[in-house]
């Protein structure tokens, strides 16, 4: 046999591992996702029903919505610490809009997000003019928004029966059916992820997360895309706030703070999936899903409380070190 | 009606608090659950098996360990530990974790829900799944909603007053006429929000003593933040303050702390709330800042639990006929230090009240 005989099937081989390789690489969370929905069926005789189902996707609702923004804001290569507290005080912000201002509910709705979408105006442009690192600024914006959700309602819950209209967004049901915190959810993650994908503008965020450098001298106006990515994070931890409110039927001033890790989790989670070491809509949601699936699913069996943290953070240790050992992701 | 549904007069309380063995009855084991709960281990083993899922706010806080743990040993004392099944999970302090823990619980198909010091005020849409769900459900000191069964907690405002009606004579007995005091409020659950409440109608009542000063925390961080408020009213007002007024004993500990840090302790001292041992074991100290707290009887509101779930849900009992109004209050003797602070080792539960001791000396003087 000669040479080139056996130098091809050897190439044709290391094509096909390639192959497998770059699929597990692209899919590897989404089997991980997989798996993690047959174990727990297996498991647990209740995981599939289509009520716990149903349940899953209502209490994942208002990360999807948090996670989905701060997703735009990582696509551009910008961090967003202050999802936690944006979130909480749009929450707090509706609760008072209406309970101690009587403002009609959509008002009550559209300020909270019109003022967490300003915060987040405001972030771009000390990121964007004042040069200061993303990381840094909504690390500081955090404490402010939490300081004026604590000047608003004096570090007090907001206890008052709101008007039908808003509870319905927490648990109303649409044709009697499907639950209005998974409507509501999968269309903010679609407008995300039309955003992204389907716009110039969306492509031009990617862009400018991808390589700053190369995007502005291919003429993208990046700072633009900056103060916008973390606008559009921001709108997004608001819309979760409010939907949060509508979920406790009171508003917490504490409520959003756990958001922040949460939301981070989904988003690094989701950068292992699709598009390896990018941050996609798609990923993240699968990203939320899993951290749904493994609350729910532990719950489910009676797992000791700590083990939802411990499990969480296996996962996500054992997806993103498989990613940075492939070199598919860098942080920092 | 069974007489051991609940404690229906003032001399059945007081024969609580007092104890009556029940002390030792707890550190027996055996005898917790029949006699404060009037459930043998023969008649809570008559009921059917129960799937419990136990749901927790914060189970960091020493409220909802001690709950815990009493619920424990009455499940073990009554032998239940070895047919139920029980789940416990903790929403570690985040109000959205718990709704979704309870809506989980639902789920699950569990024959019975307790919250433990849940904010059932926030948590709308889990309520409504539950009232839908028609599962029993029970609460400990998460403030009444429905459709919980019932609420095991101690009377809020009656604590409140207690220990801050005790403040404000122990200023006058240090012969003040002029005070001055600073607190801590927290208005995150129900207990000390109406506790921080009734501080204020006393103060209102007691124009003498100023409020110089408040701050309110939130539950994360709660014992760092007080340290710091205290120390920056001690560097504000140093010897002119006379006392720092707290919603419960852990951060009455962390002002403790700090006004033994600024040698202070003789002259401001700190009022708290709950009895917890760690608090007691530190007032046992003479030099100890922290001078009155009510010693909340925890680890009987986690035993009282299992038995309302044994009786209402294992035996099948009306619930009506065992919960006749929806809020069981536990009593919460006041204690003082030098006074009445109960022995190492001894339940907080146990303690005589301030109060009693005064009844009991007139008692016993006119018995002769």
């Amino acid at each position: 046999m000669s040479t080139s005989d056996t130098e091809v099937p050897q190439a044709l081989a290391d094509a096909e591992g390639a192959r497998v390789a770059n699929f597990l690489a692209c899919y590897g969370t989404v089997l991980a996702a997989v798996a993690i929905f047959i174990a727990f069926s297996l498991a647990s005789n209740r995981f599939v029903s289509a009520a716990n189902l149903g349940n899953i996707l209502v209490q994942i609702s208002v990360l999807m919505v948090v996670s989905s923004g701060l997703t735009v804001a990582v696509a551009s290569g910008e961090f967003d610490l202050s999802v936690g507290e944006v979130a909480g005080l749009s929450g707090v912000l509706a609760a008072g809009m209406m309970v101690w201002a009587k403002l009609p509910v959509a008002l009550a709705i559209l300020a909270p997000v019109a003022c967490g979408t300003a915060i987040g105006l405001v972030n771009g442009f000390l990121v964007t003019r004042l040069r200061i690192p993303s990381l840094i600024a909504t690390l500081a914006m955090g404490p402010i928004a939490l300081g004026a959700n604590y000047a608003y309602d004096g570090g007090d819950s907001i206890y008052a029966t709101f008007p039908e209209s808003f509870y319905y967004i927490a648990t109303g049901r649409l044709f009697g059916i499907i639950p209005v915190p998974i409507v509501i959810a999968l269309v903010v993650v679609a407008v995300f992820y039309v955003l992204l994908n389907r716009t110039r503008i969306g492509r031009a965020i990617v862009a400018t997360g991808a390589n700053i450098q190369a995007a502005r001298l291919s003429g993208i106006a990046v700072d633009r895309c900056r103060v916008l990515a973390l606008a559009l994070s921001a709108f997004g931890a608001a819309m979760g706030g409010i939907m949060l409110t509508a979920r406790l039927g009171t508003g917490q001033p504490g409520a959003g703070e756990p958001y922040l890790l949460d939301s981070l989790t989904a988003v690094f989670l989701g950068m292992t999936a699709f598009k390896p070491g990018r941050a996609t809509v798609q990923g993240t949601l699968v990203g939320v899903v899993i951290i749904g699936m493994l609350d729910n699913g532990l719950n489910l069996l009676g797992a000791p409380f700590y083990l939802q943290n411990e499990v969480r953070g296996v996962v996500m240790i054992a997806a993103v070190s498989l990613a940075v050992l492939r070199g598919e992701i860098r942080f920092f | 009606m069974e007489n051991d549904t609940q404690i229906p007069d003032f001399a059945s309380r007081r024969a609580l608090l007092q104890g009556l063995g029940l002390g030792a009855a707890a550190l027996a084991g055996p005898k917790l659950a029949q006699f404060a709960l009037g459930s043998t281990p023969a008649r809570a083993a008559e009921g059917k098996p129960v799937k419990l899922a136990v749901v927790a706010q914060q189970m960091a806080a020493q409220s909802d360990q001690r709950a815990w743990a009493g619920f424990q040993q009455w499940l073990k004392t009554t032998g239940l530990d070895k047919t139920w099944q029980v789940t416990q999970t903790d929403a570690k302090g985040d109000p959205g974790a718990l709704v979704s823990q309870i809506e989980d619980a639902i789920t699950a198909k569990s024959d019975a829900i307790m919250v433990l010091f849940g904010t059932l005020t926030a948590a709308h849409s889990a309520l409504a799944d539950l009232e839908r769900s028609k599962i029993p459900f029970f609460s400990l000191d998460s403030g009444w909603q429905a459709p919980a069964l019932a609420d095991i907690t101690s009377n809020n405002w009656v604590m409140g007053g207690a220990f801050g009606q005790y403040m404000v004579e122990r200023l006058l007995a240090d012969g003040k006429q002029k005070a001055n005091i600073c607190a801590i409020i927290a208005n995150f659950h129900h207990g000390t929000r109406k506790r921080g409440k009734v501080m204020k109608a006393i103060l209102g009542e007691n124009e003498w003593i100023s409020l110089k000063a408040e701050r309110v925390i939130q539950y994360q961080g709660f014992f760092e933040t007080t340290q710091n408020a205290v120390n920056d009213w001690l560097t504000r007002f140093g010897d002119e303050l006379d006392a720092i007024w707290c919603p419960w004993d852990e951060p009455a500990m962390a002002a403790a702390e700090v006004i033994q840090a600024h040698k202070l302790e003789h002259k401001v001292f700190v009022v708290g709330c709950d009895g917890h041992p760690t608090a007691l074991e530190r007032m046992r100290n003479p030099d100890y800042p922290l001078v009155a707290t009510c010693a909340q009887a925890f680890e009987l509101w986690g035993a009282y639990g299992g038995w309302m779930v044994n009786e209402i849900v294992g035996k099948g009992r009306s619930a009506k006929e065992v919960v006749p109004v929806p809020t069981v209050d536990f009593p919460a003797p006041l204690l003082v230090k030098g006074v009445n602070i109960p022995p190492a080792g001894k339940p907080t539960y146990d303690a005589t009240d301030l109060y009693y001791i005064y009844r009991d000396r007139a008692v016993a003087g006119m018995k002769g």
